[in-house]
């Protein structure tokens, strides 16, 4: 970035909040998926004016500007692929109102996530969508993402809890979508539109969301299966019971072994573990608990065992093994691609077993985790990073589990989105008369294409897009 | 003779270990952020810099050639803007040491400063006040021939006169004595008979600013305690080994094992959880191979106060009706080192005060030096502390460690700080 351009940038954001010491920029270059882009500047958001005077500044010398949080992403969302910007969205963390009345809150889009969560506490309410990175991500990111977590499958995941957005668009206008009613059908859904765009479309500095009624209680219940098959009919029986539990998660066996890695008790001949959470009054939960167990345990396909919480302190053992899954298999090997591929509820069992074939034909340690109550699959494919030939095995066997997640009618990302990981996997699993009115949107509302440049869609061909030279 | 690091090695040979330190953490790092969850300095700021992924990030980067060449400075700073609490390698889900790479940076950063003539004024003060080991080992024999000497020398490298000289607001805290209240209580004071020896290791504090505390801990522990009080004990080394200065702070261990092992005692007790912290994690992997052992077995001996009023209710006075309620701060060096989060408030309320207590989910920015090499940042942190005690609408701060104490009076003149100890066992005048 030449000097001019930086002291306009400066006049624009504040002097106070550019920064471009090979510090700063090195700080700003990373997210979740260890892949590194250096910006040329980084820009500390700190109200919606500002952020409008340097987005328009940008579309004027057409600088990118990639909108960041708390860089936790696994699709590499926050990183400036093209250069240019990082806005910072970090610093704007305000919860500007908390109202229990409407059962909404407003807030900046640097607020973590859990933050929300603890202030919501205190009125008996909370936040439904509960990504593993709670504690750190930002609930911008998070809308960005359209994050989801294990309570998807009971509660859904952001979009069905974005009520409303203010929006900063690449000219530099700014944008109020939705209101903080529950229903609104006064126009287009705008708002869903920015929920899951990935930074691409306008610059989210408040959103507006909706919370929910603290449930009674919490119990959970695990099991340990001789087969991932065994496991996954039970995930069918407990879907088509009429119970909705509030987190059905799966590990299949070499997951497994990486948390016994760890030092966790895996029982002999387990190959699949399940964990089922219920919520709502005691009552229920226990009867709950009782009828997925029998689930679980009354069939030929039985659990091997199965162990339920009596008391918090147990619900957090009975939940232990899922939450080691992370480091258990970020310990595996040097790289690792998390892809988070995503099936219909019926076809969790065929998907499993296409992943372990494909795994045993590549050759390649494949962990296979997730959220089987929505479908939500993470496939974790371990390889040395160091060994340029192993990295590329490694993609073409990720091309294969999303191809087969596509041939199952899925979807290649359920949560993580799409960055600049899985660009070059998106237009086979998306409808190309759907991406062709996704890249006119885009083009509609980033005509300079300097709002995270290079992510979520691959470019239009020349001349494909009105307006655009051919 | 005020140069404190006296290593044979060569600045390349000690990059390369510090390197290999850094690159072992970042290769466990998975860059997911969840240090950032309870770390005080990112929370004031939320600058990515200031968490334990970025400051990682650097030190990697430093090694990997991405920075400039005139950085150096700037990470030494990064590496002071730590409060060095361990939160970050505490919730790390792939056990990356975070804050132990941060203190061996301020070590790195402090030796290879002084030889590249980078090393800050401020910096430069603290050296100053460290022993040379020369001198040190000379005067500790000569000492131990007689109280003057070791009076003067306990003194002359108590922790305060690290701490304090370049404090803002060091004027709000009670006068520095020149001599050891040490030397004004018994060596011993008998407890009843057949009791259990405990060896009393006072803490600056209660040596130089407070000895009203010193004198409470002993009245506290004699109830069912022989208490020793070994005269030989000195300052712990925290406040060397967050300076940067670990070989310093390797002598003053080393002397602090020669004391207490003298003791001959079932616990060693001190009234400071840095201290406690000090005594129990850091002395024994510092110390040199020859008093490793001893280190190693007086290591699970040691219990700050409240944890030991907390197991032994007869340690305890009932306080009597109290006006205010009692704000309970719990230093990092409890709730993180020891994940003691509940003892202090315990013991108060079953004494029938009424306590408020932060539950040591919030430090209050007075550790590591950070008041003193970032007073700005400390302040900061602080905030946050004081927002906790203001709600509670308490106007007395309870608190078991140096550093917290000296914090919190000097950022909030108006309350009372005390240690637990000396709410139970106040001296009527
Ligand atoms: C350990 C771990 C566990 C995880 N678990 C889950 C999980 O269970 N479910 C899940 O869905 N994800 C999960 N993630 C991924 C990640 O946490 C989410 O994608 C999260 O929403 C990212 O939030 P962030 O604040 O870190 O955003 P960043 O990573 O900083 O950015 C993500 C995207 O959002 C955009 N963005 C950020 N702020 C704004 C803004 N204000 N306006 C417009 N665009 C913006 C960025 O440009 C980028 O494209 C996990 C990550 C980690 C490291
Ligand atoms: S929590 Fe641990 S692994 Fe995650 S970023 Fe921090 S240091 Fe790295
Ligand atoms: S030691 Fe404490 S202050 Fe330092 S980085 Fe870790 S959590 Fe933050």
């Amino acid at each position: 970035m030449n000097t001019l351009l930086l002291k306009e940038l400066e006049q624009a954001a504040g002097k106070n909040y550019v920064f471009t010491s090979s510090i700063d920029r090195e700080l700003y270059s990373y997210d979740a998926t260890k892949e590194r882009r250096v910006p040329e500047a980084v820009v500390r958001a700190v109200d919606a004016g500002q952020i409008a005077r340097v987005l328009a500044l940008c579309s004027r010398h057409g600088i990118p500007v990639t909108p960041r949080g708390a860089g936790t992403g696994l699709s590499g969302g926050s990183l400036p692929m093209c250069g240019g910007v990082v806005l910072d969205c970090s610093g704007m963390n305000k919860i500007l109102e908390l109202s229990p009345q409407h059962m909404v809150a407003v807030v900046q889009p640097g607020v973590v996530n859990g933050a929300l969560q603890q202030e919501a506490a205190r009125y008996g309410l909370f936040f439904p969508p509960d990504p593993a990175s709670l504690d750190m991500s930002t609930l911008g990111g998070n809308v960005a993402e359209n994050a989801g977590g294990p309570r998807a499958v009971k509660y859904g995941v952001m979009r069905d809890y974005v009520l409303g957005l203010k929006v900063v668009l690449a000219d530099g206008r700014i944008m109020d979508t939705g209101g903080r009613t529950i229903k609104n059908v006064a126009g287009y859904d705008l708002t869903r539109l920015f929920v899951g765009s990935e930074g691409t479309l306008g610059v989210i500095v408040e959103a507006t969301l909706r919370l929910f009624p603290i449930p009674e209680h919490k119990a959970a219940i695990n099991g340990f299966f001789s087969s991932a098959r065994a496991a996954a009919l039970a995930v069918q029986r407990i879907l088509t019971s009429g119970i909705r539990p509030a987190a059905l998660e799966f590990l299949d066996n070499s997951t497994l072994k990486a948390v016994s890695r760890m030092g966790l008790h895996v029982p002999q001949g387990a190959q699949a573990f399940l964990l089922v959470d219920v919520d709502g009054p005691e009552e229920v939960t226990i009867r709950h608990l009782e009828r997925i167990r029998s689930l679980m345990m009354d069939h030929e396909d039985r659990a091997l065992q199965t162990h339920a919480s009596a008391s918090p302190e147990e619900y957090e053992e009975v939940w232990k093994i899922r939450r080691s899954v992370g480091p258990a298999v970020h310990s595996l090997g040097s790289g690792c691609i998390a892809e988070d591929i995503v099936v219909p509820l019926g076809s969790i069992a065929a998907m499993v077993e296409r992943t372990a074939e494909i795994a045993s034909t590549s050759g390649l340690y494949i962990c296979c985790y997730g959220h089987s109550g929505d479908g939500n699959l993470h496939v974790n494919i371990v390889y040395d990073k160091e060994r340029q030939d192993q990295a590329k095995h490694a993609w073409d066997t990720a091309a294969m589990i999303f191809d087969a997640a596509i041939a199952l009618q899925g979807s290649i990302s359920g949560e993580h989105g799409i960055g600049m990981i899985k660009l070059g996997f998106l237009a086979r699993g998306i409808d190309p008369v759907a991406l062709d009115v996704m890249q006119r949107i885009r083009r509609l509302l980033d005509p300079a294409g300097i709002l995270n440049p290079c992510k979520a869609l691959p470019e239009p061909e020349a001349g494909m897009i009105p307006g655009d030279a051919p | 003779m005020n140069r404190p690091h006296h290593s044979a090695s060569t600045d390349t040979e000690k990059r390369s270990t510090f390197d290999q330190e850094v690159l072992a953490a970042s290769h466990r790092c998975a860059l997911c952020g969840t240090c950032q969850k309870e770390c005080p300095v990112y929370g004031a700021r939320r600058r990515e810099g200031l968490s334990a992924r970025g400051r990682l990030r650097l030190l990697t980067a430093r090694f990997e050639g991405y920075l400039d060449k005139n950085t150096e400075k700037a990470l030494a700073e990064a590496a002071d803007q730590c409060m060095l609490c361990g939160r970050c390698s505490k919730n790390c889900p792939n056990d990356v040491p975070g804050m132990e790479t941060f203190k061996a940076a301020r070590a790195f950063f402090a030796e290879t400063g002084v030889s590249a003539g980078m090393l800050s004024p401020r910096r430069l003060l603290l050296a100053r006040m460290l022993p040379s080991p020369r001198l040190f080992r000379a005067m500790l024999a000569l000492c131990r021939s007689g109280k003057p000497l070791l009076d003067q020398l306990l003194t002359r490298f108590s922790g305060l006169s690290m701490l304090l000289p370049l404090l803002a607001g060091a004027e709000k805290l009670p006068p520095v004595a020149s001599h050891a209240a040490l030397f004004d209580v018994p060596d011993e004071v008998a407890g009843p008979a057949g009791a259990p020896r405990v060896a009393l290791f006072s803490g600056c504090l209660g040596t130089w600013m407070r000895p009203g505390l010193l004198r409470a801990t002993i009245r506290s522990l004699s109830r069912r305690f022989t208490v020793s009080i070994p005269k030989l004990q000195g300052c712990c080394g925290l406040p060397a080994l967050s300076g940067g200065f670990p070989q310093a702070a390797t002598l003053l261990m080393e002397r602090n094992i020669e004391a207490l092992m003298a003791a001959r005692a079932d616990l060693i007790v001190t009234p400071c959880a840095s201290c406690a912290h000090t005594l129990a994690h850091e002395t024994p992997g510092r110390v040199s191979p020859a008093m490793a052992e001893k280190a190693a077995l007086l290591a699970p001996k040691v219990r700050e106060l409240s944890l030991l009023m907390a197991e032994e209710p007869g340690l305890c006075l009932p306080a009597g009706k109290n006006g205010s309620p009692v704000f309970v701060h719990v230093p990092c060096h409890l709730s993180v080192s020891f994940g003691v989060s509940c003892a202090p408030g315990d013991v108060l309320r079953r004494a029938g005060i009424d306590t408020f207590t932060d539950g040591g989910e919030q430090c209050c920015g007075g550790g590591a030096l950070v008041p003193q090499l970032n007073p700005g940042l400390s302040t900061d942190v602080f905030q946050r502390a004081r927002a906790a005690f203001n709600r509670s609408g308490a106007a007395i701060v309870a608190t078991e460690c140096s550093g917290c104490f000296i914090q919190w009076t000097r950022c909030l003149p108006t309350a009372r700080v005390l240690h637990p100890v000396e709410l139970l066992f106040a001296e009527r005048s």
